[in-house]
């Protein structure tokens, strides 16, 4: 099983790599609605609960059929309003499945953020109920169908001692109290949604919850000019005493009623259960075994000032900053190593490089690049590619520009860049992936925080800025990395080789607050 | 941005969008005009079965005074024969049990039997079981039967149900309102 789950998820990350290059193409890696999949299903949330307010005060139990078709006959607001909500319902379903997609192919299902992972399904599956109970409501032929169909599967459960089914077969009008309940349901499970999404982003640091400006009024647009130009209209009526003929089905919500009619509804279970076992399954299926596990970070504390910068970089709030017990004054970074995904961010953000993944800390990644210089010996008009291992720069070889690989573009030290420069290359180029397409969320950021804005732990003054450039590829651009590399490499030549130095000394220093956030956070 | 990319980039847009939109009522046949159905659904309230044995006097002294009953009836949920005949062809035959743990709940039938559009002799009973020595309570037939034509139409249900007596099966016509 461990192995099909592998083949899914290459195939996957191979098909999304594809999609990605297509679409920076044409949006850019900063528009890119892939990127922001997540970010558009709150969008999606927030459009849906805006518009559904709208219409829940047209909305009678009584007359559900006949309340609807008032609702498309109002040529002001009423039809357009309702396509929009219809046709958001359908983006929230597969923006979140494309950011599941994403997340799978990513391997972002185990270890701390197991947690986001079942809260997501959780959301896609309330997600998805909510939108059956919305179609139910219009009461036309649809709703006929998604009813009886529901009824049917509950009815082979142990659950009910008499088949709900009874309440369609059109002997008597069905009961208001139905639509009541169905009412309650979808207008009560949106504030499930927004519990779960509270759990689904709560080992988050700073959720990144909308997309850019231009791609969320883009979006909301298009939905909203599509609703005005090309409205849904109304079904026939749900006629319990004849069978559903022809019927305008919602793909997104009712993608398997055809095939669950033509079998017994215990298959219909048995898929269910599979799909949701397996997807459930998923964050131990994808869990390395514990020797390949990237171990957490561990804080070195005689290194480690309280300078709390790792505190304030980790993507995942899983750093603490606790009182000293070693005799020195004030605080020190303490990891809590459940909370850890192990992203290596935080070894980037500590000048005395007193906190990482075992083997993946600053000091590691400075005798890492010593290694690396004595087995490439990159030359003064060579450009050394440190490239983090996700993204486009692994795999490839560059002309004249060996590849020292990162973890994460996030995790890797400025006294990275610094060694290499000052040990003469022409060039570094940092390869990372588009920001928002960072598996560990902010490690591009905050890379060029370091690299450009003197965030701790900063490139040194020092260091001469045209021998390092920052350039993005998503995994399918090896192509237009390769031709970056190569443009960097020419302005290289013609500003002359580097210089290297005899004695490299980093120095290490940092920033400690006056007033400590331990202070704050006590 | 140049042109070429604003373009593709509009139009790859609102083919996505209209794509995504004409997704939610994508025209699917869910049953073509030759189908029709036979369906049963009624429902059958306090069907209980007494068996009566008089206690000895032995027996009823060891139960509480609230608990003797001379008569010494127990009940139990009746269990019915369903049986169904198109044109002299048994197409159902089943006993119908009544649900709940204790077998204490209403019986209810809900079956849906397919057939092509056209005009058939139709023959639904529903008969208890009834073992030696057993009665069913007052009230309730012990047999509940309907025979007679049936014309369908394409995609028509006929619909036989109980009827407002309690004490027999009835077509409701297809397409009729209840
Ligand atoms: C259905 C509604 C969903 C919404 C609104 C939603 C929204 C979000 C948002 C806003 C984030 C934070 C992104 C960031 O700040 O970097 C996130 C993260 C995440 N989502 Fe979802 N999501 C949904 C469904 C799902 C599903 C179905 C899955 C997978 C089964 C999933 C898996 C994850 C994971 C694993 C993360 C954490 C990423 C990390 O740890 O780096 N989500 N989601
Ligand atoms: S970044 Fe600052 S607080 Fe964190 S381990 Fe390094 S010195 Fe300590
Ligand atoms: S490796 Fe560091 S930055 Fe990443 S989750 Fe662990 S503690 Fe946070």
């Amino acid at each position: 099983m461990r192995r099909l789950i592998g083949v899914a998820r290459r195939l996957t990350r191979a098909g999304l790599a594809r999609l990605d290059r297509a679409f920076n193409g044409l949006y850019t890696a900063r528009f890119n609605p892939i990127y922001h999949s997540g970010a558009l299903v709150v969008v999606s949330l927030v459009v849906l609960l805006v518009s559904g307010l709208y219409l829940l005060l047209f909305y009678r139990i009584g007359a559900p059929y006949a309340s609807v078709e008032g609702l498309a006959d109002q040529a002001w607001a009423g039809r357009w309003i309702r396509s929009l909500h219809r046709y958001v319902s359908d983006l929230a379903i597969v923006a979140a499945l494309v950011h599941a997609l994403r997340m799978f192919a990513q391997g972002r299902s185990w270890g701390p953020r197991a947690l986001a992972w079942v809260s997501g399904l959780a959301l896609l599956f309330v997600l998805y109920v909510c939108g059956w109970t919305g179609y139910v409501m219009v009461w036309d032929a649809q709703a006929h169908v998604l009813a009886a169909e529901g009824a049917r599967l509950f009815d082979v459960l142990p659950i009910f001692s008499e088949p709900i089914g009874r309440a369609f077969v059109g002997d008597q009008p069905v009961p208001a109290a139905f639509f009541f309940l169905n009412l309650f349901a979808h207008v009560a499970l949106p504030v499930g949604v927004a519990l779960i999404l509270w759990i689904h982003v709560s080992r988050l640091a700073r959720t990144y919850l909308l997309p850019p400006r231009p791609l969320l009024w883009m979006t909301v647009g298009l939905f909203t000019a599509v609703a005005v130009l090309w409205p849904v209209g109304m079904d026939a009526p749900a006629d319990l005493r004849r069978l559903p003929g022809v019927v305008s089905l919602d793909i997104a919500y009712g993608f398997w009623v055809p095939w669950a009619r033509t079998v017994h509804p215990a298959w219909v279970w048995a898929a269910f259960l599979v799909v949701a076992g397996l997807t459930l399954a998923v964050p131990l299926l994808q869990r390395p075994r514990p020797e390949k596990r990237p171990p957490p970070s561990v804080v070195e504390e005689r290194f480690c000032t309280g300078c709390e910068q790792c505190y304030h970089d980790c993507p995942y709030e899983a750093i603490r900053m606790v009182p000293r017990t070693d005799g020195r004054e004030g605080w020190v970074a303490r990891v809590e190593p459940t909370k850890c995904v192990s992203c290596g961010i935080c070894a980037g953000s500590c000048a005395p490089m007193g906190v990482g993944p075992p083997e993946r800390t600053g000091r590691d990644q400075l005798a890492g690049v010593r290694d690396f210089l004595d087995r490439e010996r990159p030359g003064p008009e060579d450009v050394v590619v440190v490239g983090c291992t996700q993204g486009a720069a692994v795999g490839p070889r560059f002309a004249g520009a060996p590849v020292l690989p990162v973890s994460c573009a996030g995790s890797l030290h400025t006294s990275v860049l610094e060694y290499l420069v000052r040990a003469g290359v022409g060039g570094v180029l940092v390869a990372s992936c588009p920001s928002r397409d960072c598996w560990n969320r902010e490690g591009v950021i905050w890379l060029h925080a370091r690299v450009n804005d003197g965030r701790e732990a900063e490139l040194r003054s020092r260091v001469d800025r045209r021998r390092v450039r920052l350039a993005h590829a998503a995994e399918g651009e090896a192509d237009r990395l390769a031709a970056e590399v190569r443009s960097y490499r020419a302005e290289v030549l013609l500003m002359g080789g580097g210089e290297g130095e005899e004695r490299i000394e980093i120095d290490t220093l940092c920033e400690v607050p006056v007033v400590s956030i331990g202070e704050v956070t006590k | 941005m140049n042109t070429a990319r604003v373009i593709g980039g509009s139009a790859l847009a609102v083919l996505l969008t209209g794509a995504l939109s004409w997704t939610s009522r994508v025209p699917v046949t869910f049953t073509e005009p030759d189908q029709a159905l036979l369906r049963l659904s009624w429902r059958l309230t306090d069907a209980v079965l007494e068996s009566c044995r008089p206690p000895s006097e032995e027996e009823l002294a060891k139960l509480p005074v609230h608990m003797r009953d001379p008569r010494g009836c127990t009940g139990r949920g009746a269990s019915f024969v369903l049986r169904v005949l198109v044109d002299g062809t048994e197409v159902a035959l089943d006993t119908v049990r009544a649900p709940g743990a204790r077998a204490d709940r209403p019986l209810t039938v809900l079956r849906d039997l397919p057939l092509a559009p056209g005009s058939y002799d139709v023959d639904v009973a529903f008969t208890a079981i009834l073992p030696e020595g057993a009665r069913l309570s007052p009230g309730v037939p012990p047999e509940v039967v309907w025979s007679g034509p049936v014309r369908l139409r394409g995609r028509d249900v006929a619909l036989v149900g109980l009827a407002p007596s309690g004490r027999a099966l009835e077509l409701r016509r297809p397409g009729t309102a209840p």
